[in-house]
Protein backbone atom coordinates (compact mmCIF):
# COMPACT_ATOMS: atom_id res chain seq x y z
CA UNK A 1 0.00 0.00 0.00
CA UNK A 2 1.41 3.90 -1.14
CA UNK A 3 0.04 6.16 1.29
CA UNK A 4 -0.58 9.62 -0.01
CA UNK A 5 0.93 12.47 2.30
CA UNK A 6 0.98 15.70 0.49
CA UNK A 7 1.86 18.72 2.11
CA UNK A 8 -0.90 21.50 2.79
CA UNK A 9 -0.28 24.39 0.53
CA UNK A 10 -1.14 26.18 -2.07
CA UNK A 11 1.83 27.20 -3.65
CA UNK A 12 3.22 24.62 -6.30
CA UNK A 13 6.52 24.80 -5.11
CA UNK A 14 6.00 23.80 -1.17
CA UNK A 15 3.79 20.61 -2.59
CA UNK A 16 7.41 19.75 -5.05
CA UNK A 17 9.19 17.72 -2.49
CA UNK A 18 6.08 15.30 -1.00
CA UNK A 19 4.34 14.70 -4.40
CA UNK A 20 7.67 13.39 -6.09
CA UNK A 21 8.15 11.24 -3.06
CA UNK A 22 4.72 10.04 -3.76
CA UNK A 23 5.31 9.58 -7.54
CA UNK A 24 8.64 7.78 -6.92
CA UNK A 25 6.87 5.54 -4.61
CA UNK A 26 3.95 4.76 -7.32
CA UNK A 27 6.69 4.39 -10.06
CA UNK A 28 9.07 1.96 -8.24
CA UNK A 29 6.62 -0.55 -7.49
CA UNK A 30 5.65 -2.83 -10.92
CA UNK A 31 3.21 -4.79 -8.67
CA UNK A 32 -0.64 -4.20 -7.91
CA UNK A 33 -0.91 -1.45 -5.62
CA UNK A 34 -3.41 0.21 -3.49
CA UNK A 35 -3.04 4.06 -2.85
CA UNK A 36 -4.49 5.61 0.08
CA UNK A 37 -5.88 8.71 -0.33
CA UNK A 38 -7.71 8.33 2.71
CA UNK A 39 -6.40 10.89 5.00
CA UNK A 40 -5.97 13.68 1.86
CA UNK A 41 -7.08 16.56 3.30
CA UNK A 42 -6.06 19.51 0.74
CA UNK A 43 -5.17 18.60 -3.36
CA UNK A 44 -4.21 21.41 -5.96
CA UNK A 45 -4.17 21.13 -9.45
CA UNK A 46 -0.73 20.83 -9.38
CA UNK A 47 -0.64 17.70 -6.97
CA UNK A 48 -3.88 15.94 -8.63
CA UNK A 49 -2.27 16.28 -12.48
CA UNK A 50 1.07 15.01 -11.16
CA UNK A 51 -0.45 12.09 -9.06
CA UNK A 52 -2.72 11.10 -12.07
CA UNK A 53 0.37 11.06 -14.54
CA UNK A 54 2.14 8.72 -12.22
CA UNK A 55 -0.91 6.51 -11.75
CA UNK A 56 -1.50 6.40 -15.56
CA UNK A 57 2.13 5.81 -15.98
CA UNK A 58 2.30 2.61 -13.84
CA UNK A 59 2.13 -0.50 -15.35
CA UNK A 60 0.45 -2.36 -13.07
CA UNK A 61 -3.02 -1.86 -11.61
CA UNK A 62 -3.62 0.64 -8.88
CA UNK A 63 -6.99 0.73 -6.80
CA UNK A 64 -7.45 4.01 -5.19
CA UNK A 65 -9.04 4.26 -1.56
CA UNK A 66 -11.13 7.79 -1.83
CA UNK A 67 -10.62 10.63 0.47
CA UNK A 68 -12.77 10.75 3.48
CA UNK A 69 -13.05 14.25 3.00
CA UNK A 70 -15.89 14.72 0.99
CA UNK A 71 -14.91 18.48 -0.73
CA UNK A 72 -11.32 16.39 -1.23
CA UNK A 73 -13.43 13.36 -2.73
CA UNK A 74 -15.51 15.67 -4.92
CA UNK A 75 -13.29 17.49 -6.51
CA UNK A 76 -11.10 14.62 -7.36
CA UNK A 77 -14.18 13.25 -8.86
CA UNK A 78 -14.88 16.83 -10.81
CA UNK A 79 -11.50 17.05 -12.42
CA UNK A 80 -11.28 13.08 -13.06
CA UNK A 81 -8.86 11.57 -11.08
CA UNK A 82 -6.79 10.01 -12.11
CA UNK A 83 -8.31 8.62 -15.61
CA UNK A 84 -9.47 11.80 -16.99
CA UNK A 85 -12.53 12.45 -18.43
CA UNK A 86 -14.06 13.88 -21.71
CA UNK A 87 -16.97 16.53 -20.31
CA UNK A 88 -16.25 19.70 -19.44
CA UNK A 89 -17.24 22.15 -16.38
CA UNK A 90 -17.73 25.54 -16.01
CA UNK A 91 -14.51 26.71 -15.00
CA UNK A 92 -12.15 23.60 -15.16
CA UNK A 93 -10.87 21.35 -17.60
CA UNK A 94 -10.64 18.05 -16.48
CA UNK A 95 -7.59 15.64 -16.63
CA UNK A 96 -7.07 14.81 -19.80
CA UNK A 97 -4.33 12.15 -20.64
CA UNK A 98 -3.00 11.14 -24.41
CA UNK A 99 -0.72 8.92 -25.53
CA UNK A 100 -0.77 10.07 -29.06
CA UNK A 101 -0.86 13.05 -30.66
CA UNK A 102 -2.58 15.96 -28.86
CA UNK A 103 -4.79 17.40 -31.16
CA UNK A 104 -8.23 16.33 -29.51
CA UNK A 105 -7.03 17.43 -25.97
CA UNK A 106 -5.92 21.08 -27.26
CA UNK A 107 -9.37 21.81 -29.05
CA UNK A 108 -11.21 20.34 -26.05
CA UNK A 109 -9.45 22.86 -23.47
CA UNK A 110 -9.91 25.65 -26.34
CA UNK A 111 -13.67 25.02 -26.16
CA UNK A 112 -13.81 25.43 -22.40
CA UNK A 113 -11.52 28.75 -22.33
CA UNK A 114 -13.17 30.19 -24.75
CA UNK A 115 -16.78 29.86 -23.67
CA UNK A 116 -16.31 30.02 -19.80
CA UNK A 117 -12.97 31.74 -18.86
CA UNK A 118 -12.63 35.19 -18.44
CA UNK A 119 -12.70 37.01 -21.83
CA UNK A 120 -9.38 38.71 -21.16
CA UNK A 121 -7.48 35.49 -21.48
CA UNK A 122 -9.52 33.67 -24.23
CA UNK A 123 -8.26 33.13 -27.63
CA UNK A 124 -4.88 34.47 -27.96
CA UNK A 125 -3.65 34.08 -24.83
CA UNK A 126 -4.36 30.90 -22.84
CA UNK A 127 -4.74 29.42 -26.03
CA UNK A 128 -1.54 30.21 -26.97
CA UNK A 129 -0.05 28.97 -24.02
CA UNK A 130 -2.01 25.39 -24.17
CA UNK A 131 -1.17 25.53 -28.26
CA UNK A 132 2.85 25.49 -27.67
CA UNK A 133 3.45 23.37 -24.41
CA UNK A 134 1.27 20.34 -26.08
CA UNK A 135 3.36 20.78 -28.91
CA UNK A 136 6.55 20.80 -27.13
CA UNK A 137 5.71 17.78 -25.75
CA UNK A 138 4.67 16.20 -28.65
CA UNK A 139 8.03 17.04 -30.60
CA UNK A 140 10.32 16.78 -27.84
CA UNK A 141 9.38 14.44 -24.77
CA UNK A 142 9.07 11.02 -26.79
CA UNK A 143 6.16 10.62 -24.00
CA UNK A 144 3.78 6.99 -23.45
CA UNK A 145 1.43 8.88 -21.48
CA UNK A 146 0.88 13.01 -21.23
CA UNK A 147 -1.64 14.91 -19.35
CA UNK A 148 -3.08 18.48 -18.90
CA UNK A 149 -5.04 20.25 -17.32
CA UNK A 150 -6.73 23.51 -16.69
CA UNK A 151 -8.59 25.32 -13.42
CA UNK A 152 -10.25 29.19 -13.11
CA UNK A 153 -10.82 29.82 -9.79
CA UNK A 154 -14.06 32.73 -9.98
CA UNK A 155 -13.64 33.44 -6.38
CA UNK A 156 -9.90 34.15 -7.09
CA UNK A 157 -9.56 35.21 -10.35
CA UNK A 158 -6.63 33.00 -10.21
CA UNK A 159 -6.34 30.60 -13.85
CA UNK A 160 -4.01 27.23 -13.29
CA UNK A 161 -2.75 25.60 -16.43
CA UNK A 162 -0.43 22.53 -16.15
CA UNK A 163 1.05 19.87 -18.54
CA UNK A 164 3.08 16.61 -17.56
CA UNK A 165 4.81 14.31 -19.78
CA UNK A 166 6.32 10.71 -18.88
CA UNK A 167 8.88 11.33 -21.55
CA UNK A 168 13.16 11.69 -21.80
CA UNK A 169 13.02 15.00 -19.73
CA UNK A 170 14.66 18.60 -20.96
CA UNK A 171 18.11 17.02 -19.59
CA UNK A 172 17.75 13.89 -21.44
CA UNK A 173 16.75 15.50 -24.53
CA UNK A 174 19.96 18.02 -24.73
CA UNK A 175 21.68 14.25 -23.84
CA UNK A 176 20.28 12.44 -26.34
CA UNK A 177 20.96 15.16 -28.86
CA UNK A 178 24.93 14.98 -27.97
CA UNK A 179 24.71 18.23 -26.18
CA UNK A 180 26.43 18.97 -23.03
CA UNK A 181 24.09 19.88 -19.86
CA UNK A 182 26.14 20.04 -16.82
CA UNK A 183 23.21 20.12 -14.18
CA UNK A 184 19.22 19.02 -14.76
CA UNK A 185 19.02 22.59 -13.74
CA UNK A 186 21.17 23.77 -16.25
CA UNK A 187 19.05 22.46 -19.27
CA UNK A 188 16.07 24.15 -17.83
CA UNK A 189 18.18 27.13 -17.85
CA UNK A 190 19.11 26.60 -21.54
CA UNK A 191 15.92 25.65 -22.68
CA UNK A 192 13.84 28.59 -21.46
CA UNK A 193 16.81 30.62 -23.43
CA UNK A 194 15.69 29.26 -26.23
CA UNK A 195 18.08 26.61 -27.24
CA UNK A 196 16.68 23.42 -29.44
CA UNK A 197 17.13 20.26 -30.01
CA UNK A 198 16.05 20.73 -33.14
CA UNK A 199 17.30 21.56 -36.19
CA UNK A 200 16.68 24.41 -38.21
CA UNK A 201 17.48 28.22 -37.05
CA UNK A 202 13.82 29.46 -36.11
CA UNK A 203 13.32 26.88 -33.39
CA UNK A 204 13.17 26.87 -29.44
CA UNK A 205 10.72 29.94 -28.78
CA UNK A 206 8.03 27.78 -27.57
CA UNK A 207 9.13 27.44 -23.84
CA UNK A 208 10.61 30.94 -23.82
CA UNK A 209 7.74 32.24 -25.07
CA UNK A 210 5.13 30.90 -22.86
CA UNK A 211 8.02 31.54 -19.56
CA UNK A 212 7.94 35.28 -21.09
CA UNK A 213 3.93 35.69 -21.42
CA UNK A 214 3.05 34.40 -18.40
CA UNK A 215 5.93 36.94 -17.02
CA UNK A 216 5.82 39.71 -18.31
CA UNK A 217 2.27 40.04 -19.58
CA UNK A 218 0.13 38.12 -17.29
CA UNK A 219 2.37 38.87 -13.82
CA UNK A 220 2.14 35.24 -12.77
CA UNK A 221 3.98 32.07 -11.89
CA UNK A 222 5.62 29.71 -13.85
CA UNK A 223 7.11 26.26 -13.03
CA UNK A 224 9.24 23.78 -14.81
CA UNK A 225 10.35 20.23 -13.34
CA UNK A 226 12.41 18.45 -15.29
CA UNK A 227 14.16 15.70 -13.81
CA UNK A 228 16.22 16.66 -10.86
CA UNK A 229 16.10 20.41 -12.50
CA UNK A 230 13.48 22.93 -11.27
CA UNK A 231 12.59 26.59 -12.35
CA UNK A 232 10.48 28.70 -10.13
CA UNK A 233 9.21 32.28 -11.56
CA UNK A 234 6.97 33.75 -8.54
CA UNK A 235 6.68 37.53 -7.37
CA UNK A 236 9.13 38.95 -10.28
CA UNK A 237 12.13 36.70 -9.65
CA UNK A 238 13.27 33.33 -10.87
CA UNK A 239 15.12 30.76 -9.19
CA UNK A 240 16.57 27.20 -10.93
CA UNK A 241 17.95 24.52 -8.65
CA UNK A 242 18.22 20.89 -8.54
CA UNK A 243 16.26 18.61 -5.94
CA UNK A 244 18.30 16.99 -3.87
CA UNK A 245 16.07 13.75 -4.24
CA UNK A 246 14.90 11.52 -6.93
CA UNK A 247 13.54 14.21 -9.39
CA UNK A 248 10.38 13.37 -12.20
CA UNK A 249 11.06 10.48 -14.44
CA UNK A 250 9.58 13.43 -17.41
CA UNK A 251 8.78 16.76 -17.61
CA UNK A 252 6.22 19.26 -15.65
CA UNK A 253 5.18 22.72 -16.82
CA UNK A 254 2.71 24.42 -14.37
CA UNK A 255 1.46 28.16 -14.67
CA UNK A 256 -0.48 30.10 -12.09
CA UNK A 257 -1.82 33.60 -13.48
CA UNK A 258 -4.71 36.25 -12.17
CA UNK A 259 -6.91 37.29 -14.33
CA UNK A 260 -5.23 40.23 -16.42
CA UNK A 261 -7.29 43.52 -16.12
CA UNK A 262 -7.46 43.98 -19.74
CA UNK A 263 -6.43 41.22 -22.79
CA UNK A 264 -3.02 41.18 -23.37
CA UNK A 265 -1.52 41.67 -26.70
CA UNK A 266 0.52 38.45 -27.42
CA UNK A 267 0.93 38.84 -31.69
CA UNK A 268 2.83 42.14 -30.38
CA UNK A 269 4.65 40.74 -27.35
CA UNK A 270 5.67 37.09 -29.48
CA UNK A 271 6.90 40.07 -32.32
CA UNK A 272 9.58 41.93 -29.97
CA UNK A 273 10.66 38.29 -28.98
CA UNK A 274 11.79 40.17 -25.88
CA UNK A 275 11.43 37.00 -24.00
CA UNK A 276 14.79 35.43 -25.58
CA UNK A 277 16.90 35.97 -22.38
CA UNK B 1 -6.10 21.42 -64.82
CA UNK B 2 -8.02 22.20 -61.39
CA UNK B 3 -6.16 23.33 -58.64
CA UNK B 4 -6.04 21.02 -55.12
CA UNK B 5 -7.17 22.67 -52.31
CA UNK B 6 -6.86 21.89 -48.80
CA UNK B 7 -9.17 22.85 -46.22
CA UNK B 8 -7.01 23.12 -42.89
CA UNK B 9 -10.21 23.07 -40.59
CA UNK B 10 -11.06 19.64 -42.03
CA UNK B 11 -8.23 18.23 -41.76
CA UNK B 12 -6.70 19.53 -38.64
CA UNK B 13 -8.53 21.59 -35.99
CA UNK B 14 -9.88 24.95 -35.75
CA UNK B 15 -6.74 25.23 -34.01
CA UNK B 16 -3.48 24.38 -35.53
CA UNK B 17 -1.67 23.33 -32.89
CA UNK B 18 0.58 20.42 -33.57
CA UNK B 19 3.97 20.83 -35.54
CA UNK B 20 3.54 16.95 -36.19
CA UNK B 21 0.16 16.66 -38.05
CA UNK B 22 0.37 20.10 -39.57
CA UNK B 23 3.88 18.76 -41.14
CA UNK B 24 1.90 15.31 -41.72
CA UNK B 25 -0.87 16.97 -43.73
CA UNK B 26 1.96 20.11 -45.82
CA UNK B 27 3.97 16.39 -46.78
CA UNK B 28 0.94 15.23 -49.19
CA UNK B 29 1.32 18.47 -51.05
CA UNK B 30 2.75 17.38 -54.41
CA UNK B 31 1.44 19.88 -56.80
CA UNK B 32 -0.15 23.67 -57.17
CA UNK B 33 -2.41 23.73 -53.93
CA UNK B 34 -4.95 26.11 -52.20
CA UNK B 35 -4.95 26.37 -48.58
CA UNK B 36 -8.08 27.12 -47.39
CA UNK B 37 -8.01 28.40 -43.85
CA UNK B 38 -11.85 28.79 -44.05
CA UNK B 39 -12.72 28.03 -40.21
CA UNK B 40 -9.28 27.95 -38.53
CA UNK B 41 -9.43 30.35 -35.88
CA UNK B 42 -5.63 30.08 -34.45
CA UNK B 43 -2.83 29.12 -35.16
CA UNK B 44 0.70 28.43 -32.71
CA UNK B 45 4.04 30.62 -33.22
CA UNK B 46 5.38 26.54 -34.15
CA UNK B 47 2.48 25.41 -36.54
CA UNK B 48 3.46 28.91 -38.22
CA UNK B 49 7.01 28.07 -38.39
CA UNK B 50 6.36 24.69 -40.17
CA UNK B 51 4.39 26.49 -42.46
CA UNK B 52 6.88 29.03 -43.22
CA UNK B 53 9.19 26.97 -43.59
CA UNK B 54 7.02 24.49 -46.08
CA UNK B 55 6.39 28.06 -47.97
CA UNK B 56 10.25 28.70 -48.87
CA UNK B 57 10.98 25.16 -49.17
CA UNK B 58 8.13 23.89 -51.74
CA UNK B 59 8.65 24.10 -55.51
CA UNK B 60 4.94 24.15 -56.29
CA UNK B 61 2.96 27.42 -56.02
CA UNK B 62 0.66 27.75 -53.27
CA UNK B 63 -1.96 30.04 -52.71
CA UNK B 64 -3.86 30.78 -49.16
CA UNK B 65 -7.20 31.18 -49.07
CA UNK B 66 -9.87 32.77 -46.03
CA UNK B 67 -7.12 33.70 -43.27
CA UNK B 68 -8.41 35.35 -40.23
CA UNK B 69 -6.89 38.29 -39.17
CA UNK B 70 -5.12 36.22 -36.01
CA UNK B 71 -3.71 33.83 -38.06
CA UNK B 72 -2.45 35.98 -40.69
CA UNK B 73 -0.85 37.77 -37.86
CA UNK B 74 0.60 34.91 -36.85
CA UNK B 75 2.19 33.64 -39.85
CA UNK B 76 3.60 37.45 -41.23
CA UNK B 77 5.06 37.78 -37.38
CA UNK B 78 6.85 34.26 -38.15
CA UNK B 79 7.88 34.76 -41.50
CA UNK B 80 9.63 38.58 -40.12
CA UNK B 81 11.42 36.37 -37.12
CA UNK B 82 12.42 34.00 -40.05
CA UNK B 83 13.79 36.98 -42.20
CA UNK B 84 15.47 38.34 -39.35
CA UNK B 85 17.20 35.19 -37.84
CA UNK B 86 17.92 33.82 -41.06
CA UNK B 87 21.47 32.48 -41.15
CA UNK B 88 23.52 35.00 -43.56
CA UNK B 89 24.57 33.07 -46.79
CA UNK B 90 27.95 32.46 -47.87
CA UNK B 91 28.96 34.90 -50.33
CA UNK B 92 29.97 32.87 -53.24
CA UNK B 93 33.32 33.48 -54.63
CA UNK B 94 34.28 34.38 -58.47
CA UNK B 95 37.37 32.87 -59.95
CA UNK B 96 39.39 36.19 -60.81
CA UNK B 97 39.67 35.08 -64.70
CA UNK B 98 35.47 34.77 -64.88
CA UNK B 99 35.41 38.48 -64.34
CA UNK B 100 35.12 39.64 -67.65
CA UNK B 101 36.66 43.26 -66.73
CA UNK B 102 39.68 42.20 -65.49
Amino acid sequence: MIKCVIVRAHNPEDQIKSVLAIVDQLLASEKEEVFDMTEVEWVTPFSALILANAIMSRKAKTAILAPKDLSVKTYLETIGFPLGKNTQGNTYCPLRHFTTNPQKAVDAIYAVINKNYPEEVQGNVAGYIFSELSDNISEHSQFHNATMLAQYFPKTGEIDMGFIDDGISIPGSYEQHGRDVPSDANAIEQAVQGISTKEGWSRGHGLPSCKGITKDLLKGEFYIISRQGVLVHRSGASNIYNLESKGLRGTVVYLRFSKPAQTPNVTAYLSKEEYRE
Amino acid sequence: MKMKTIHLKDEISEHIAIRAILRETLSKINSKTVIDFSGVSSISRSCADEYAQFKEQIKYVITEEHLSSEVAEMIALVVESRKRDSPRPTPQLTPLEAIPSL
